[in-house]
């Protein structure tokens, strides 16, 4: 358990990239901006608890389990984050000049 | 003054390595060496390991004076039947190998697909939208949960059932569908998301 991914690390992981929330029924969408442009969400469950699994979460911020839990334990920064991304191609190049 | 003539059986393997790689050493041993019946196992044993090349060359380079075409002709059968012994242990080896790796996959594969399932969804009701084409969600048991994925969109949600897995990621769908009503500017994976998304629900 202690490695799976939770509620508590999906709302911290949210915390982390500046994520935008929006309340839903069942769930807050965690909206994830850089240089103004969404470039991953993520659901998070109301009405859980906190340890809840939420083991899908690394395939839609695309890093792998082991970066996700990096991020939410504070090693992974959100710029280490976002080199990630742009290393994929969810995040071009394109967009360096924009972000303040 | 003829000279010491020494068994080659008494010389270790990696004299003979280093007999098949200097011609120099070759040169040195050609005069002092003379086969002996430690030769061919001791020398071939070594040399199946070394390319076709080094095998003819040192059976031509091995005897001094000439050797018998009867020793040449046995020294070749030991050899190719140490090839031989060589090769079937590898390929026993190796099937071995092959063998507890697919035993390993099939086990993976087993754990892997147990109790995954493809749910497929045919309506939102009561929420106002509809069914462009049919799809499914894939439902996977975690360690803890269930997750259910709308793959082409790469939306995933869990519940502690199957059930509330599709339910929740049900819900999903349709609030990510919404949130791309509004007018935010979308990277790449999002572009891709909202498309899959339009091609599978609409409003009614």
């Amino acid at each position: 358990m202690a490695n799976n991914i939770t509620k508590e690390h999906a709302e911290k992981i949210a915390g982390k990239l500046e994520a935008v929330i929006e309340a839903g029924a069942k769930h807050d969408l965690a909206k994830i901006y850089y240089k103004d442009k969404r470039v991953a969400q993520y659901g998070i469950q109301r009405d859980s608890k906190k340890d809840a699994p939420h083991t899908y979460i690394p395939g839609q911020i695309f890093v792998s389990k082991k970066d996700c839990l990096l991020l939410a334990q504070c090693p992974l920064s959100r710029d280490g984050w976002v080199e990630i991304l742009k290393a994929k191609g969810i995040i071009e190049e394109d967009d360096t000049d924009k972000e303040s | 003054m003829a000279p010491t003539k020494k068994s080659i059986a008494n010389v270790p393997v990696n004299r003979i390595e280093e007999f098949l790689g200097n011609p120099d050493i070759q040169n040195e041993w050609k005069t002092s060496l003379v086969p002996d019946e430690g030769l061919p196992s001791l020398f071939f044993l070594h040399a199946c390991h070394q390319d076709a090349f080094i095998k003819k060359k040192a059976i031509e380079e091995i005897e001094p004076g000439g050797a018998s075409s009867d020793w040449t002709s046995l020294a070749q059968t030991l050899m190719e039947r140490l090839s031989l012994v060589n090769r079937i242990e590898f390929v026993e080896k190796e099937l071995k190998n092959v063998s507890s790796r697919l035993t390993r996959i099939e086990g993976l594969c087993e754990k892997a697909f147990q109790g995954v399932v493809c749910v497929p969804i045919s309506t939102f009701a009561p929420e106002p939208f509809e069914i462009i084409r049919d799809f499914s969600v894939v439902v996977q048991p975690e360690e803890d949960c269930f997750v259910a994925t709308l793959f082409d969109a790469n939306i995933s949600s869990s519940g502690e059932t199957r059930e509330e897995a599709v339910s929740n990621v049900k819900d999903l769908i349709l609030m990510i569908f919404r949130g791309f009503e509004d007018d935010d500017e979308l990277g790449p994976a999002m572009i891709r998301q909202k498309h899959a998304l339009l091609s599978l629900i609409r409003r009614k």
